[in-house]
């Protein structure tokens, strides 16, 4: 066979590929619809095989042909009405329709290939209707074709009826006779007209249509109807089709023309007409034009467009390297000219004011003049010489933009080339879900939508096998048997939902059923009884974990494992085919009621939007269909921020524990930081926490400090260097937070797959080249926990819960962050770092005194200082020094500031402060520290000495006095510190150590509020106030959640658990407020209910 | 039958490979180290927009990693398709690998015309080198040549 044939029986392929999948559908239909089915599809149906057989006929590829023949057969007894449609019909052709399949997957093979079993169940269904056997294939009893003049009796000439037809169809010359062909079938002219332009169309009529229309069939009158016309049937199919007899229906050719079958490849389907609109129903509109283009021509575009991105990337960092460097030349051209300028004024002037210079004037001048003249040449030369590093190329940016716009666009436009609608997928499942229906004997509607959603090839391809395997375990597992169904007052049939939909630039493919649900328990003592979690991890699981449970390894909850589901693919590795995507996959179910799986997808994978981020001095890109959001903590929260749980780094990010690992410890790099001159050194320090101690790498970073840093000591492990860069991570449902040295720019990189040598090593999914032109890995999110050995969040929730108290105990109890400072005496003072907005350095100079007080401006307004000594019992320092700092609170409104004349340090301790020792107002307690015994004030307090009048006001506001307020909160400094608050306006307050303790208090005493914090050892704020609501006792009791980070999501929970407001822990305005504002709307409070007071 | 060797050097062993595998004889060594692999990778290298494989050949006989000098070279092997599309294809006894993969080595050598006869198995236990790595020797006057079989050398 030549090369050319090869590549038009490759073309017949395709297209016989493509008719079998529009034949399936359809048969189905046929199967649905039973009698009631219009002509149209079975005539469509009938269309795609005889395409097929005539194709491989042409190619001799007898099976092919047999069997399709056979199918045909079959069809056109349907089509003729001399065979009902019954079940048994539809399965004989679908598993005709599967066996061209396969044969069609491997052509030359399908020689050999048995069709026997097929082609029976076809012609059994012929006997048995007693039918006469299908003609044979050889058998060719076509008429010998009439050769039509140039001008024939409809007066057409060739071209005009060449002009007419179409690729692939046939010319007959048709002799109806009338009323014979008529009446005597029961048809008027209409009707014959109308079937004739079901099947193909009239070129020309003699007589004329219109009186063709007007026959009633029953005229007196015989005539002969001569129909010039075109269709794809052959001869055998056509006269029985319209009903006439065979020497009535002959084979026309044009003189000096071929038909037109012969200029176009064999068995080619018509490109239009009725019968294509119901090929493609879901394609009605216009036609689209297509051309075939192979995907390795695809594949090398996107290459090539990727390299495109590549060379853009780094054309734009050359452009601003040299746009920076120009500047920088600019600049020091500026400085340049002016030293000059500077230096021949000092000149000028050194030279008249020398009075031994004075008798030489003239000799001067000239000098003066060399040397001006000498400047202005090296002034010029210098120009000259930075003017290459300047040369403007004009309008440069604005190409560059244009370049850029053009490349994205072209990428963009590429990777549509491979998106191809999920319809791809999706149009199987019908299939599918008929053949399981029947096996299973159960009955199942599957509703599709969104099938023309489209994604990339790749991710199509990919998502096939997962997809099957959830639908298989829907129709299997789902959706009960009949009689269970009508037991349990559902309809008998189930339903099955397959819909996919664009949703925040992914694609979402849900998958819904009305079936019997997941058995939650039934999973949870599965996954015991294989060990997956023990008993004790599985009392702590919500729901939602524990359905969850069903996606990881070896659980089934079939208890029949049938051959239906269960064919080596197992939900996990559907999670796991989801999630190599980038996907993710989240099940929900009621028992009883139904399941919902719904997977999320990227839109496409070859080009895909990356940070660019570094560890250890190298570069990796993280793919943001990863990332969730970007955490960042400054070195002095790192000790407040992060906690350990069994020596594991955790992060407290709005309440949720994300377990942290470093990527340079998990892809075994040496760990490393980079110190104040920008060196990079191995890092000696044991835990994210230790950030302080005696570690070789921070003693040299402190002694590398300079006078002029030690000045501002405050800022001295805030070195942006030090602080940590957090990525959070989603795998799935889970997050984890991966640390990083620092980020770059996000940038669109092109994804080369990774050679065989790296498969031990599963953090990468693949590598890029950069703009720079180095190659940088890519990281996998999956594989980088997995390297880490990461376990997740619940399971750490899990791990928390068991040793809440301890851990809560100990590790929540939220070390303080204290600033220390002087007053100019040996006295140590601190305050609360959460409270310090900044410290200023200030001039004494700069001070206004305006009566007693004193003021400075800060941000454009004025705001009062304060000195300690002055407001509180401690000693005044001996002198006033020229320069000293200002401490500024925030979470106050206005303000004042603190004058230190020295700033210590920052520690960290989680000491409880002694409220006995050392008190007073403006003063919460005491702490003996190493440092010494340090006085912690209390700002407000402080404020309220330094004001009293505005402090007043604010009580009179908020007229709290007599509130009996119960206090729960565990942590003892914002314990003391609120309790302080409560105090300064007259509540009495009442102090719970954790909720259990609130609880049981609530119970003994008589209470007008409830203040809580949200969390919690035991019985945290939330379920407190449950609690609360749910007893008939306190149920109107007021209640304030008192927070100190909170997310939208926690928001909403703590709303819904029924508090009446939430707060800021130490924005004590704010609390006073809103404590005013809460008892006042609840009137009740100064009506105390009966029974109560 | 003569043949061809391409060689280089791996410390102060003298090493040859068929030149008909090899592809191209690179000295720009910005490879980008690769955290986490395996220790006879020596890392990433951008050639021309595809990314290679580049290969201590020296760890994977034994040897400690090699240093890279201002003589360093990345010999890139051609791949076993590039092999098959070759003229003289039915002559390669060897197989390469199916991806790109380059030779990092301490210098490049003379190439050396031997004829066949003039190859000796390689003595057991060769420079404590696993015997699966070599196809043979050549005594040669000023020393002697060690012939790697590359695809054994390079498989994963």
């Amino acid at each position: 066979m030549s090369a050319t044939d090869d590549a038009i029986l490759d073309e017949l392929i395709i297209e016989s590929k493509e008719h079998l999948e529009n034949i399936e559908p359809n048969l189905l239909t046929l199967e649905k619809e039973g009698g009631k089915v219009s002509a149209e599809i079975i005539n469509t149906i009938f269309r795609a095989i005889h395409s097929i057989k005539g194709g491989f006929g042409f190619y001799g590829l007898k099976n092919i042909q047999a069997l399709s023949h056979a199918m045909e057969s079959v069809l056109m007894q349907v089509r003729d009405g001399k065979m009902a449609i019954s079940p048994s019909m539809t399965d004989a052709l679908l598993a005709g329709v599967d066996k061209l399949r396969t044969m069609l997957d491997d052509v030359k093979a399908s020689e050999t290939c048995s069709i026997e079993a097929e082609s029976n169940r076809l012609l059994h269904l012929l006997q048995e209707d007693n039918l006469p056997a299908p003609p044979t294939i050889a058998k060719k009893n076509e008429q010998q074709g009439s050769v039509l003049d140039s001008k024939d009796r409809f007066g057409l000439t060739a071209e005009q009826i060449c002009g007419r037809m179409q690729n692939g169809q046939h010319l007959y010359h048709l002799s109806i006779l009338c009323p014979a062909d008529l009446g005597g079938r029961n048809r008027n002219g209409t009707q014959l007209l109308t079937s004739l332009a079901e099947l193909g169309h009239i070129i020309a009529a003699d007589p004329p249509q219109a009186d063709i229309a007007a026959l009633t069939g029953e005229e007196e009158q015989p005539a002969t109807l001569a129909i010039l016309y075109a269709t794809v049937l052959d001869h055998d199919f056509l006269a029985k089709t319209i009903g006439i007899a065979d020497s009535q229906c002959v084979t026309a050719s044009i003189a000096g023309h071929g038909t037109k079958e012969q200029e176009t490849p064999a068995g080619q389907p018509p490109e239009s007409g009725e019968g294509t609109s119901v090929l493609r129903k879901t394609k009605k509109q216009e036609k689209v034009e297509t051309i075939r283009v192979k995907v390795s021509l695809l594949n090398n575009l996107m290459a090539l467009a990727g390299e495109l991105v590549l060379g853009r990337n780094q054309m734009k960092q050359a452009l601003n390297r040299k746009i920076s460097s120009a500047l920088s030349s600019t600049a020091s051209l500026k400085r340049f000219e002016a030293g000059l300028a500077n230096s021949r004024k000092v000149l000028h002037s050194s030279l008249q004011s020398d009075p031994r210079l004075k008798d030489e004037n003239k000799k001067n001048d000239r000098l003066l003049a060399t040397v001006d003249r000498e400047l202005g040449q090296i002034l010029n030369n210098f120009r000259y010489s930075l003017g290459f590093n300047l040369i403007d190329m004009p309008g440069i940016s604005g190409l560059m933009q244009n370049v850029d716009l053009v490349t994205s666009k072209l990428q963009n436009t590429i990777m549509n080339t491979r998106m191809q609608p999920i319809d791809a997928v999706f149009s199987k499942f019908p299939r599918i879900i008929r053949d399981m229906a029947k096996k299973l004997g159960k009955e199942i509607q599957l509703t599709v939508e969104g099938s023309d959603v489209e994604l990339d090839k790749s991710v199509i391809e990919t998502l096939g096998d997962p997809l099957t395997h959830l639908i298989r375990n829907c129709a299997d597992h789902g959706i009960e048997t009949p009689t269970v169904r009508t037991a349990a007052g559902k309809t008998s049939f189930g339903k099955i939902l397959l819909r996919a939909h664009h949703e925040a630039g992914m694609v979402n493919i849900d998958i819904i059923d009305d079936g019997a649900g997941l058995d939650v328990e039934r999973i949870v003592e599965k996954a015991i009884s294989t060990g997956s979690i023990t008993r004790e991890e599985a009392a702590m699981l919500t729901e939602q974990e524990a359905m969850a449970l069903i996606l990881t390894p070896g659980l089934s909850t079939a208890k029949v494992v049938s051959d239906v589901s269960g064919r080596g693919v197992g939900m996990d590795v559907v999670r796991t085919n989801i999630e190599k995507l980038g996907g993710e996959v989240v099940i929900d179910s009621t028992l009883g009621k139904g399941t919902r799986i719904n997977l999320k997808l990227p839109l496409t994978l070859a080009i895909i939007p990356s940070l660019i981020i570094s560890a250890g001095g190298r570069t990796f890109a993280v793919p943001q269909v990863n990332m969730e959001e970007l955490v960042r903590i400054r070195a002095l929260d790192i000790d407040k921020k992060i906690e350990e749980i069994q020596n594991k780094p955790v992060l407290r990010l709005r309440n949720k524990l994300l377990p942290l690992i470093r990527l340079d410890e998990t892809l075994g790099m040496e760990r490393t930081y980079v110190d104040s001159k920008g060196v990079r050194r191995p890092d000696l320090r044991q835990g994210i926490i230790d950030r302080r101690g005696g570690s070789a790498g921070n003693d040299e970073d402190i002694t590398a400090v300079t006078e002029k840093e030690r000045r501002e000591l405050p800022t001295r492990r805030v070195r942006s260097a030090n602080a940590l860069n957090i990525l959070v991570l989603k795998v799935g449902a889970d997050r984890y937070g991966l640390i990083v040295e620092r980020l770059f720019d996000n940038e669109e990189i092109v994804v080369k797959p990774l050679s065989s040598y790296f498969s031990n090593c599963p953090f990468y999914c693949g590598a890029t080249i950069m703009g720079d032109g180095r190659v940088a890995m890519i990281l996998d999110a999956p594989g980088l926990a997995e390297a880490a050995g990461l376990r997740f969040a619940d399971a750490l929730k899990k791990e928390g819960a068991l040793q809440a108290e301890r851990y809560q105990r100990e590790t929540m109890r939220e070390a303080q962050s204290l600033l220390l400072f002087r007053n100019g005496t040996s006295e140590l003072f601190a305050v609360n770092l959460a409270m310090v907005a900044r410290i200023e350095k200030i001039h004494s100079s700069s001070i206004r005194q305006i009566g007693s007080l004193e003021y400075i401006t800060h941000e454009d307004s004025s705001m009062r200082i304060l000195r300690l000594h002055h407001f509180l019992p401690v000693q005044e320092p001996a002198s006033t020094t020229e320069s000293f700092y200002v401490i500024i609170p925030k979470l106050v409104t206005e303000p004042m500031g603190i004058v230190a004349s020295k700033i210590v340090d920052i520690i960290a301790t989680s000491e409880e402060i002694n409220r006995k020792t050392i008190r007073g107002p403006g003063i919460i307690g005491s702490l003996s520290l190493p440092e010494g015994l340090i006085v912690v004030l209390n700002i407000y307090s402080l404020f309220e000495a330094a004001d009293p009048e505005r402090a007043r006001a604010e009580i009179a506001h908020g007229n709290l006095r007599g509130l009996k307020v119960l206090l729960a909160e565990d942590t003892g400094f914002f314990r003391t510190v609120i309790h302080n608050y409560l105090e300064s306006v007259g509540c009495e307050v009442a102090v719970a150590n954790d909720g259990l303790e609130a609880w049981e208090m609530l119970g003994k005493g008589e209470y007008d509020l409830l203040v809580t914090d949200i969390v919690m050892p035991g019985l945290d704020g939330i379920e407190l106030t449950e609690r609360v609501r749910d007893s008939a006792a306190f149920r109107h009791m007021p209640v304030i959640a008192l927070t100190s980070l909170m997310g939208e999501s926690d928001r909403a929970r703590i709303m819904a658990a029924g508090v009446d407001a939430y707060e800021t822990k130490l924005d004590r305005e704010h609390l006073l407020q809103t404590i005013g504002d809460v008892m006042s709307a609840r009137s009740d409070w100064q009506v105390a209910p009966a029974g109560r007071r | 039958m003569e043949k061809q060797y391409t060689t280089f050097y791996i410390d102060e062993m003298h090493c040859g490979i068929d030149i008909l595998l090899v592809k191209e004889i690179n000295r720009q060594l910005e490879i980008s180290e690769v955290a986490g692999a395996p220790v006879f990778i020596r890392g990433l290298l951008n050639l021309r927009g595809q990314i290679i494989t580049v290969i201590d050949i020296g760890v994977r006989l034994g040897f400690a990693a090699r240093r890279p000098t201002d003589r360093s070279r990345c010999i890139v092997i051609k791949t076993t398709a590039e092999l098959a599309r070759l003229p003289q294809s039915s002559e390669i006894e060897e197989e390469t690998t199916s991806e790109m993969v380059g030779l990092f080595v301490d210098r490049i050598g003379d190439m050396i015309t031997v004829d066949d006869r003039e190859i000796q198995p390689p003595p057991a236990n060769f420079a404590n080198i696993d015997g699966r790595y070599l196809s043979g020797v050549i005594q040669r006057e000023a020393d002697l040549l060690v012939i790697l079989k590359i695809g054994e050398a390079l498989s994963c």
